[in-house]
């Protein structure tokens, strides 16, 4: 049987841009046994319409989570004059790496600079 | 002759090689519209001096150890004073002279050429005019026209190309964590001409609110995070 090549090419589909970043964040929300959770976690990347960080605790799919971080390595408590985000949004997916942490998708829903 | 002291051309001198220096500064010092106000082969020294005298001309001499170079050029770029730049070097290489006018070179002078050479390019760099080498001038051209011509395919680059003036600088203050008061402080504007800029921002960028601006900004280079 004769196989046609294909050659795939990488498009960016995504309608807004995204930055890939390492930011130190706290996130709060319910875990999965609905009790309230605050913790560190690390920002992956964002664009106007979603962020994914990673942490530890497992959260509720769909739950409402609120994550606060600042442009700078220094955290969102750093005294780094970078824009400093709290955003709302809802938790779309996550899944697990290997080393016992979870990578959240999460859909922003109101962001506000402090 | 007269020469007022607003007419002198203030000059520093950058070199490793002290007799050469000297010789540089002697030479210099024999034209009535030049001062060589400061002199040092140290890059330290020279970022002082720089701050210090706030010239208007930084003769830059480079060697073949290759100690003193256009390397030094955005250390020297203060906050408060931007001085030009001339670079004597015998380097021929055009993609090396191309380096450092990348780097804030307006003038570039050959080593092997005659001092009345140097004496014109200064003059001319100290009137807001470049010294480089036809060759190299035209093949800026090129690699802009070139650069213009994919630009118009690129919608961010034409959105970009829309914004004004001050625009730029709300959206570099947006991009450096600035509320709309701070922004309106820092460009003497009221708060609520802060709001129409960055209306017309969102409208030109389509972009819908102030965080998708400042990845927008951070993608295309409009803003540098403050750290």
């Amino acid at each position: 049987m004769e196989q046609t090549a294909t050659h795939l090419q990488t498009v960016e589909r995504r309608a807004k841009q995204r930055v890939e970043c390492f930011y130190p964040a706290i996130v709060q929300g319910k875990d999965i046994n609905d009790k309230k959770f605050r913790t560190n976690a690390t920002l992956i990347n964002i664009s106007a319409s979603g962020l994914c960080v990673l942490f530890k605790t497992d959260t509720q799919p769909g739950g409402e989570l609120f994550v606060l971080f600042r442009y700078s390595s220094t955290g969102p408590l750093g005294k780094s004059k970078a824009p400093l985000i709290a955003v709302d949004g809802a938790l779309q997916w996550s899944r697990k790496t290997r080393l016992g942490m979870s990578e959240f998708g999460i859909k922003i829903r109101h962001n506000r600079f402090l | 002759m007269y020469i007022s002291s607003s007419d002198l051309i203030r000059i520093v001198l950058l070199d490793n090689e002290s007799l050469l220096r000297a010789g540089l500064q002697l030479l210099l010092e024999g034209q009535p519209r030049f001062a060589v106000v400061a002199q040092t082969g140290d890059e330290g020294e020279a970022l002082r001096l720089v701050e210090q005298e706030r010239p208007d001309i930084v003769l830059i001499h480079e060697n073949l150890n290759g100690c003193m170079g256009p390397d030094i050029i955005p250390d020297l770029i203060t906050d408060t004073g931007r001085p030009r730049f001339i670079l004597i070097t015998s380097q021929g290489n055009q993609q090396y002279q191309s380096k450092a006018v990348q780097k804030g070179v307006a003038g570039i002078v050959m080593s092997q050429q005659n001092p009345n050479v140097l004496f014109k390019a200064i003059e001319k760099v100290h009137d807001g005019e470049v010294w480089l080498d036809g060759c190299l001038v035209a093949g800026f051209l090129r690699h802009n026209f070139a650069g213009l011509k994919n630009g118009r395919n690129d919608p961010q680059f034409s959105r970009i190309a829309m914004l004004s003036g001050r625009e730029r600088e709300v959206i570099s203050l947006v991009g450096q964590g600035l509320k709309n008061q701070q922004i309106a402080d820092q460009l003497f504007l009221s708060e609520v001409t802060v709001r129409h800029h960055l209306t017309s921002i969102y409208k030109k960028l389509a972009v819908a609110d102030r965080l998708e601006l400042v990845i927008y900004a951070y993608q295309n280079d409009l803003a540098q995070l403050p750290d």
